[in-house]
């Protein structure tokens, strides 16, 4: 017999057949009776614990990846030195794929040799003015409770459940180590309480001795709010008119993609889901209608001669209602 | 670890599970070292057999497959990993309907395959050549040569492109966006590597 978590094979959706979802009513309520019990106890408020564990242990280990269907096999090596983070990613089955991570740096390496390189700038800083993501942060669209213990790579796990209230956002289940609370297994609900994917430990090796010598550092320096060299902040033409409910504008930068096209970014977020939204000039080539891998959606189309293109992990309807949501001030108000 | 639990982690190998099966045949998978180990060989006999790269990295079971092998029965579907749409497709190609003994046959000659070919390929002295069907990723492989140098010994054959994309520019400008949306996703902090597995672990059909 299975404990905790294992028993919730899926969420307790019930839907009256043809009706509104009874999610935003029944959140509502229980948040409403959360807040006013006072503050959360601390094990409904995990993330910080998740980012100071993600971002201070030194760790490796085995992860298994299931997707539509089928599972992929990586290996993950992460250590923290001086504070500095570096870690490898890489797949043992399939074409060769790897992330590394080195400081600010991220390097990946993709089917078919795509090579990639970003800066990261929002490691470390989920919420604006550095400060981690609280519960309440989440309440206005998901749930976080706890779902009791489980046991993952021979470890114990308390299970921290996060409830999305609407279709438009995935729904989260972390467990976490109930000793180093480094999360070492996720599930991404999708509609319908259904597991979509799930990423988890199969071995584990934690090498506390590998860690930063302050022991309180989460980012190194030069990765704390770093910006990239090409960017600005952009005050271009566009506006976004009935965004998905939830998702708000946090992040606009402004580069040039390798050819010297112009190219925006807008960077939405609801508290934990995210989506970009690039717009591209001088450019024929782009996606044309809908397209994804495994929960990761994307969406492109023209507007007002510009190729854009959403991406995130969001419901292929969320990625569709933003990029509708695209205007070009200039041709709305000639 | 029960038959019908064997048969559903091959199955989930061959991406041929009932998506209703998924979720309890992973916590299956948690909970038992046994069904675990299980579904190393049957994924690496999957690879082998599909000619694709076999990473020494796979969990080290080059040795388990070798001692197991021969001891254990290995469902048919790990072996055989031909779904009905395609046997149906080749029927209807070539006229000919593959009966039991055919599957029987095919199971037979990968089975053979399996125990006498691959631990050859898999054993500590073998040096990789490369060949039609498999081919071995020299140990060890330093992530930054992976980066930059891909292995020349890494041979894969028939996997899809990813976002299921024609056009390869295309599908590195999707991918560059994504990594590029990653790297700048707010929540970043505390889902840690979690994304990112997601980028590098995703592998369309094979």
């Amino acid at each position: 017999m299975k404990r905790g978590a294992e028993d919730h094979a899926a969420w307790p959706v019930r839907r009256v057949r043809g009706g509104p979802s009874p999610w935003p009513l029944l959140l509502l309520a229980l948040v409403t009776a959360n807040q006013a019990s006072g503050s959360p106890a601390p094990e409904t408020e995990p993330f910080e614990r998740m980012s100071q564990a993600l971002h201070s242990l030194s760790y490796e280990g085995i992860l298994v990846y299931s997707h539509d269907n089928r599972m992929e096999t990586l290996r993950i090596v992460h250590r923290v030195e001086n504070g500095r983070v570096h870690e490898v990613l890489e797949s043992l089955n399939g074409n060769p794929r790897v992330m590394k991570q080195d400081g600010s740096q991220v390097i990946c390496r993709l089917s078919g040799n795509h090579l990639i390189e970003v800066a990261l700038r929002a490691l470390g800083r989920d919420r604006p003015g550095g400060r981690p993501t609280t519960t309440r942060d989440l309440a206005p669209h998901y749930l976080v409770q706890s779902q009791g213990q489980a046991r993952v790579a021979e470890r114990q796990t308390e299970v921290i459940g996060i409830i999305p209230g609407d279709d438009l956002r995935y729904g989260y289940r972390f467990y976490l180590d109930k000793d180093t609370s480094l999360p070492l297994k996720l599930d991404l609900i999708g509609p319908g309480g259904r597991v979509i994917e799930q990423i988890m430990f199969t071995s584990l090796t934690l090498d506390p001795a590998g860690g930063p010598p302050d022991g309180n550092s989460q980012v190194s320096p030069d990765m704390a709010g770093k910006e990239p060299d090409a960017a600005v902040v952009a005050s271009g033409p566009w506006a976004f008119k009935d965004v998905p409910s939830g998702f708000e504008l946090v992040l606009t930068e402004r580069s040039t993609d390798g050819l010297g096209q112009g190219l925006e970014q807008f960077v939405f977020s609801d508290g934990l889901a995210a989506l970009s939204v690039y717009v591209e000039s001088g450019t024929e080539d782009g996606l044309s209608g809908v397209s994804r891998i495994g929960a990761i959606h994307a969406a492109g189309g023209k507007v007002a001669g510009h190729q854009v293109t959403v991406v995130g992990e969001v419901p292929a309807a969320t990625v569709e209602a933003m990029l509708a949501s695209v205007r070009h001030k200039v041709e709305a108000n000639p | 670890m029960s038959q019908q639990q064997q048969e559903h982690v091959s199955a989930l190998v061959d991406g041929e599970l009932d998506p209703s099966l998924t979720g309890a045949t992973v916590s299956a998978l948690e909970a038992s070292p046994e069904l675990r180990a299980a579904w190393e060989r049957y994924g690496l006999i999957g690879h082998a057999l599909r000619g694709e790269a076999v990473n020494p990295h796979y969990r080290l079971v080059a040795a388990r497959v070798r001692e197991q092998l021969q001891s254990e029965p290995i469902p048919i579907r790990s072996i055989q990993p031909v779904s009905r749409k395609s046997r149906e497709e080749l029927a209807t190609r070539t006229g000919y309907r593959l009966g039991p003994a055919t599957g029987l046959a095919l199971a037979a000659s990968a089975a053979f395959f399996t125990v006498f070919a691959l631990p050859q390929f898999l054993a500590p002295g073998h040096s990789a050549r490369p060949g039609p069907a498999l081919a071995v990723v020299e140990a060890p492989v330093s992530s930054r040569s992976l980066l930059r140098d891909p292995p020349a010994t890494h041979l894969v054959l028939g996997s899809s492109p990813r976002w299921h994309q024609a056009e390869p520019a295309l599908e590195l400008k999707l991918d560059r966006f994504l990594v590029n949306h990653q790297a700048r996703s707010p929540a970043s902090g505390f889902k840690g590597f979690f994304p990112y597995a997601t980028v590098v672990g995703y592998e369309a059909g094979r």
